[in-house]
């Protein structure tokens, strides 16, 4: 049987400290918790047990083992709950997930596609224009909330140094830059029939469009800069700016007198939208928010796999 | 046929327009990702096949290496 670093590390915490092992799988196990840095070697000792010595071969001498516990809670780096949450355990989990993803995603695409394009009502004054809310409105969010996010990920990372907000944040910004661009294109496809143009700078399609000018620089300072420390500093100042921004987006339709019409939907107030036409909007927010997951897991696992040919290179 | 339901009293081709634009952008980024992957995980797979016995093996005992390369001997 082989004896994984999981495994050891279960016999650890569940507190087996005087079980029997063989010699062999007693080495496997403190080879491979001492290589990880699980445990110290001063925490980890050895005691032949001769009792049982005459009963067997010399090959299979059984060993005692004795592990301090106090010392390794002292020096513990990782316990099986933050390890789950570990790349690698994340890796096969979000793997499954995507799959179950790509099987549901279809049907709702056809189902929101079919309420939003011909079941929706009309609207008493924009009439039948009012159908490009539904891929504009979902887009626009979902362009906020991953910058948002970018931002919190990449500020964490700056002072913690956490390598996973690092690969989140990566997966994350191509989602956020792409969603940006429909916002601002689908936005001004729906400009000409109701304002008569594609585009005004009024404060609010001003910031949306600062907001992708920023996805494009962040994204082109970790993919082009090499230095991990400049890349991560560089990151955390756009961050800032762009959250920043952010709040310009919000609440530029209230501060300044724009073409843009203030927001209809609100998670604290009251929404003036009515419910056959929030009924699609939130379908398509479901899709929307589903190709998000989608995309996120394959850009995830491109990065791990990325991490691990980089580490291949030092076998 | 009632061709209204595709022109849309005359907003026909914006409201198509947008969600054309909104689909197509979507499914070329979300070929272009699985491309990058696909790519990714063959080159990976490649580079473990040049390495030695012993290191494939102590290789083998991680998730993500396991993971990887079953995806690929499924694929082909």
């Amino acid at each position: 049987m082989r004896f994984s670093l999981k495994k050891g590390v279960q016999f650890i915490t569940k507190g087996q400290t005087n079980k029997l092992f063989s010699r062999h799988k007693l080495n496997k196990i403190y080879s491979k918790l001492c290589l990880k840095k699980i445990v110290k070697k001063s925490c980890f000792s050895l005691v032949e047990d001769y009792s049982i010595l005459p009963y067997l071969p010399q090959s299979s001498i059984r060993l005692q083992v004795k592990i301090s516990h106090s010392k390794f809670l002292k020096n513990k780096i990782k316990v099986p709950m933050f390890e789950f949450l570990s790349p690698s355990n994340l890796f096969v989990l979000l793997n499954k997930l995507s799959k179950s993803i790509k099987t549901i995603i279809i049907p709702l695409i056809i189902i929101s596609l079919v309420f939003s394009l011909f079941l929706s009502p009309q609207d008493f004054i924009q009439g039948n224009s009012v159908r490009i809310m539904y891929v504009h409105v979902p887009s626009s969010w979902i362009a906020l909330a991953c910058f948002s996010l970018i931002g919190f990920l990449t500020i964490l990372n700056f002072l913690f140094k956490i390598k996973n907000a690092l690969i989140v944040y990566k997966s994350l910004a191509p989602i956020g830059l792409i969603f940006c661009l429909i916002s601002l294109v689908t936005g001004s496809i729906w400009g000409q029939p109701t304002w008569g143009t594609f585009w005004a700078w009024d404060a609010r399609l001003s910031s949306m469009l600062v907001l992708f000018l920023l996805y494009i620089i962040f994204i082109c300072s970790y993919k082009f800069i090499k230095d991990q420390n400049l890349s991560s500093k560089i990151c955390a100042g756009i961050s800032v700016l762009g959250i920043t921004n952010l709040f310009i987006v919000k609440y530029s339709v209230d501060l300044w007198s724009t073409l843009h019409q203030p927001s209809s939907v609100q998670i604290l107030g009251k929404t003036s939208i009515h419910k056959s036409m929030l009924l699609p909007l939130s379908l398509m927010l479901l899709v929307f928010l589903l190709y998000c997951a989608l995309i996120f897991l394959m850009k995830y696992r491109t990065e791990i796999i990325r991490m691990k040919r980089k580490s291949l290179k030092r076998l | 046929m009632n061709l209204n339901i595709f022109l849309m009293d005359g907003y026909g081709m914006y409201v198509w327009s947008a969600f054309v634009f909104t689909f197509l952008v979507c499914l070329i980024l979300y070929f272009k990702t699985r491309k990058s992957l696909r790519k990714l995980e063959r080159d990976f797979k490649e580079e473990v096949e040049k390495l030695s016995v012993e290191q494939i093996d102590s290789l083998k005992t991680g998730k993500i290496s396991k993971d990887i390369l079953n995806s690929q001997t499924k694929t082909k």
